[in-house]
């Protein structure tokens, strides 16, 4: 006890000039608030399921995301840092970074409409997209988002996270989530992709959030596809972005009530 | 214990803590913790992952802070001579600055000139506190001169400290942006020119003291090392979280080493002539 009062005797200084100094950069981001515990969570959208949208047109592209070459061997994640982590999981846990499906498609995805909506804006939805934490890591690994949606990040897990997204063109924010259940939520304001999110404590843990200003993304799952539906009709440049590949571009042209198919290949 | 050890055992722990601070910017640990001065809301939170890292800087920290308040107090009611009062007072004040931004490094999320700013000001609380020791020392009292040489010696001491604070500055700056990188290996050469003068002129001093001779050697020695430790971090790009922490230890080390040796080259001037 005496150590402890010594130890918060010499930050007495900071704690002054910090409140000087006025709110948190953090406090001052567009956060919807914090809550523990309380309602049932959200479950995180299905990764490779399209964002709900509203009903812009009729027409749909579809397709997958193929990888060529030989599948990397996947790197193992040691949770030695973490004792909780650790015991959380009875199988090694590998990277999510490259995921090649068993049908020879890629996983983690983002695919997005770049071009072709311009002069639309598009509501964002009031339900919040969800990324949780657990097993010490980030579910999904890839999600999508429209400008100004909510985000809702949750701790399940028995450990304690810090939540650091690094937006370029929104506030950035590091979140603390000492305790099971617990959420917050978060907007970004501007497009960007991607923005990237770590846990400092766990340092394997990343996940990449696509910010785009309409509902027409999605992010392929275990199947490697994925649906962009509602669109209007219209000449569209596609982008798919993968962490470690890059990003591939394609034109397609989808006629009303029509469904287009774009195929994105890419190489290890 | 006399205030000159308490001195050299305050900059024995607070090497220890830029060691710690290196460890936390080499594992990218910084933000671990998100609020400050609380860590999760308490003094002791579960160490695990990169709060290893972060709240151990922290509780060091708090160590130096007190040993530092506690050697500046000691020297303004014991010491008569006024500039070693505001030297012991200086390097208090520094503490607390760097404290600060410390604090707002992580409120802030890392904001590069804060991050900068922290890096730097940490050694130049280390190198003042070098000094402090050193003019609380008896051999600061009983010092004799050091001929001809002192003047040159002083000189080139405050070239290389210079010299070294601008390579401190670039350093930081790409362990916090990525940025600079050939400029800091770049000015690494002026460095090793200034550091290879000045031992130069140590060695080529006829009347400096036996003791001082070994320091130059060891001066040497801590300059090769640090040319080869940075370039093995350059070439294996700071793969090794404990090597780029080595390069930032011994860079403070020689910063404190060129500060320690001009101001002792300045007494020597003084008691010679």
């Amino acid at each position: 006890m005496r150590y402890e009062r010594q130890h918060a005797w010499i930050f007495v200084a900071g704690v002054l000039v910090a409140i000087g100094c006025g709110s948190r950069p953090q406090d001052a981001a567009a956060t919807s608030g914090d809550a523990q515990g309380g309602e049932p969570i959200q479950l995180a959208q299905a990764a490779d399921e399209v964002a709900s949208a509203p009903a812009a047109g009729s027409s749909t592209i579809q397709g997958t995301v193929k990888f060529a070459g030989a599948a990397p061997s996947a790197e193992r994640i040691k949770m030695d840092a973490d004792p909780q982590c650790k015991l959380q999981h009875q199988e090694p846990v590998e990277k999510q970074d490259v995921v090649v499906n068993p049908n020879g498609t890629l996983q983690h995805v983002f695919v997005y409409v770049k071009s072709g909506l311009e002069g639309t804006t598009f509501t964002p939805p009031a339900q919040a997209a969800t990324l949780d934490q657990h097993g010490c890591m980030y579910s999904p690994h890839v999600i999508g988002i429209q400008v100004n949606q909510p985000l809702e990040i949750t701790n399940s897990d028995a450990t304690l996270h810090n939540v650091n997204c690094k937006p370029a063109n929104s506030k950035p924010f590091n979140l603390a989530q000492p305790v099971k259940g617990m959420k917050s939520k978060k907007q970004f304001t501007a497009p960007e992709i991607m923005v990237k999110c770590v846990c400092n404590v766990h340092p394997w843990m990343a996940a990449y959030v696509g910010v785009v200003a309409h509902p027409y993304y999605g992010v392929t799952g275990a199947d490697g596809a994925f649906s962009l539906t509602g669109l209007p009709a219209g000449d569209y440049t596609l982008e798919a972005w993968h962490e470690k590949f890059g990003v591939k571009t394609k034109t397609v042209h989808v006629g009303d009530g029509e469904t287009a198919s774009v195929d994105f290949e890419f190489a290890g | 214990m006399s205030r000159y050890r308490f001195a050299q055992l305050t900059v024995v722990i607070t090497l220890i803590l830029l060691a710690a601070g290196g460890l936390v910017t080499s594992t990218d640990s910084g933000l671990s913790v998100p609020d400050w001065p609380l860590s999760y809301g308490t003094m002791f939170p579960p160490m695990v992952g990169g709060i290893r890292y972060e709240h151990t800087h922290r509780l060091i920290a708090g160590l130096v802070g007190l040993m530092v308040a506690t050697l500046a107090i000691w020297t303004w009611r014991t010491d008569p001579r006024r500039w070693v009062r505001w030297l012991a007072g200086g390097a208090l004040a520094a503490v607390i600055t760097q404290a600060i931004l410390g604090g707002l490094t992580v409120l802030w999320v890392l904001p590069a000139p804060v991050s900068i700013a922290h890096a730097c000001v940490g050694q130049l609380v280390f190198s003042s506190l070098a000094c402090v020791a050193l003019v609380t020392s008896p051999a600061w009292a009983q010092a004799r001169g050091w001929g001809a040489a002192a003047p040159r010696i002083r000189r080139r001491g405050l070239q290389a400290m210079a010299v070294l604070l601008v390579q401190l500055l670039l350093g930081a700056i790409i362990r916090h942006t990525g940025r600079f990188v050939m400029w800091h290996a770049a000015w690494a050469v002026v460095v090793v020119v200034c550091l290879v003068r000045l031992a130069q002129s140590l060695r080529q001093a006829p009347e400096l003291p036996a003791a001082w001779r070994t320091r130059t050697l060891l001066l040497a020695w801590l300059v090769v090392a640090q040319a080869a430790i940075g370039i093995t971090v350059w070439r294996t790009g700071a793969q090794w979280a404990w090597m780029s922490t080595g390069h930032v230890v011994l860079g403070a080390v020689l910063l404190a080493s060129t500060c320690v040796i001009s101001t002792a080259a300045h007494r020597a001037a003084q008691v010679g002539s």
